[in-house]
Formats: structure tokens, C-alpha cells, sequence
């Protein structure tokens, strides 16, 4: 097991000033974590992410807002159904579920948990969608499938020892298959360059999270 | 070498093929993307400034 260290902030552009900075802060004690900070917290530490990260998506994705949904995606934040059902079935296939994050997940799943103990070494989906609208609208149990989907995709886009945040938000937004996500994945450059590469909504969120004024800035 | 033995030689050199790029796929070595380690779980990450 080895450290990464994300240097914060990544990049000098801002999306938001010191005001706007102050004020997300301010919302963020306020709303998130009175709210879901002991979820948050107990996630954190077992999936091994910075909560300020947490804290960070859950911002960008729903405000705080637990039955924030769209018909993609529900929640603090904002999965699709599927998107959840492969995670779980990915980290699961990877051995990589612990005692503690299983007993949660069976505590919402119920008798749907079985079809997680059947998955295969390796195995990325079972073809089926076991994770409902319902489950997703859940504090503790969205936050905990999120950050195994972010937790993922640290591990996954940890080039030469550096973690490529930039990537990593890019395909949490837009999912692993979309257009944008398959030319991201491949692209070579540094992230203030993979920004005008992307929508600018990619761009904004990339900017929102790591750049100066953003929410990582502010919270750490 | 006879017609027949030549057939058969193609067969087999196509059936090994066919036989490796199946195992291969099941493998998942050439699924191309997202060529990942999720073994090595958990690292740590940490923020700095």
C-alpha cells in the first residue's frame, strides 16, 4: 500500500471567486456535513479517500441535496441505477469489498446482497440491474457506492504515480462510455490542456474541484 | 505436401488462432480500456498544498 498526494490547487484557473469560495464553504458546514458528515467520515476511512473529496462531489453533484434526481442519476451523488449495480459488482470482482462496507450495503440490498456474494474473480457486471432509485436516494448507502466508484477511478487513473484528478472527474460525470470519457482516457497532455479539450461543463467541473477558489482549495 | 495435409495444417494454424484470441478476450487483455489493477486497492491518497 502506497500514498498519492494530489498537490492543492491543481491548476491556477477559477471558476469561483473568494466570495463565492467563502459561501460554498459556509454551505458546506451548514447543509453537508450536520447532515451526512458521519457518513461521510465512516466512508472516508473505509474506501481510504480524503473526505474533503467526499464532501467536494457531493457539493458539485446534488448541493446536499439527497433526493436531488434527474432521470439519470439520483441522489447525493447522483449515480444511475446501473452505474452503482457495476460498481459494487467491479469492487466486489476485485475483492476489493471489506466486512464493514458489505454490512452496509446488506443492511439496504437485503436478499439482493446474494447476487454480490455469487460475483466471479474479476467479474465487472452481472447483466442486471440490482441497485434501485430507492436504494440511490439513501444517505449512507449513495455515499458509500459513490466513493467506490471515485475510489476506482483514483486507482485506475494513477499515472506514474500521480493521480489524474482531472480524468477522474471527467468519467465520473459522463460515465465511462461516452464520447468525451474514451478521449479523455487516452489523452496525453497535462490537465490545464486536457481542459479546452473538453465541454465546457467538463471543464467547469474540473475547474470547480481542483482549481484556485475551488472546492478542494477551500476545504483542505 | 499432399492437398489434404495442407488443409489441414491451415485448420489447425486458424483453430490456435481462434482458440488464443478467445482466451485472450476472457482474460480481458484486449478489452483495451480501463486496463486497471484494482487489486492493489487502497492507496492512500492525501492532500497537500
Amino acid at each position: 500500500m502506497g500514498s498519492l498526494a494530489l498537490k492543492i490547487p491543481e491548476i491556477n484557473n477559477s471558476y469561483y471567486d473568494s466570495t463565492e469560495a467563502s459561501a460554498n464553504e459556509s454551505k458546506i458546514k451548514a447543509i453537508i456535513r450536520p447532515n451526512f458528515g458521519a457518513y461521510i467520515n465512516n466512508t472516508a476511512y473505509l474506501v481510504n479517500l480524503p473526505k474533503e473529496l467526499i464532501e467536494a462531489f457531493i457539493f458539485i453533484e446534488s448541493a446536499g441535496n439527497p433526493n436531488a434526481s434527474t432521470k439519470y442519476a439520483t441522489g447525493l451523488m447522483q449515480l444511475s441505477t446501473a452505474s452503482a449495480s457495476d460498481t459494487l459488482v467491479t469492487e466486489k470482482g476485485a475483492g476489493r469489498l471489506s466486512v464493514q462496507e458489505a454490512n452496509i450495503l446488506k443492511k439496504y440490498l437485503g436478499s439482493r446482497f446474494s447476487l454480490l456474494e455469487n460475483v466471479k474473480a474479476n467479474q465487472t457486471s452481472i447483466g442486471k440491474t440490482f441497485v434501485t432509485k430507492e436504494d440511490l436516494l439513501k444517505p449512507e448507502f449513495n455515499i458509500l457506492v459513490g466513493s467506490i466508484l471515485l475510489k476506482q477511478l483514483v486507482d485506475e487513473f494513477t499515472e506514474n504515480g500521480k493521480v489524474r484528478m482531472d480524468k477522474v472527474i471527467t468519467i465520473y460525470n459522463g460515465g465511462r462510455f461516452s464520447s468525451i470519457s474514451k478521449k479523455v482516457i487516452k489523452y496525453k497532455g497535462n490537465t490545464t490542456q486536457l481542459l479546452s479539450q473538453v465541454p465546457k461543463e467538463t471543464s467547469a467541473y474540473i475547474v470547480k474541484l481542483l482549481g484556485t477558489n475551488g472546492l478542494l482549495d477551500t476545504l483542505v | 505436401m499432399k492437398r489434404e495435409t495442407k488443409i489441414a495444417l491451415l485448420i489447425g494454424i486458424l483453430s490456435a488462432g481462434i482458440l488464443t484470441t478467445y482466451i485472450l478476450i476472457k482474460n480481458k487483455k484486449l478489452k483495451g480500456m480501463g486496463a486497471v489493477d484494482l487489486s492493489s486497492k487502497k492507496n492512500n491518497l492525501v492532500l497537500t498544498r
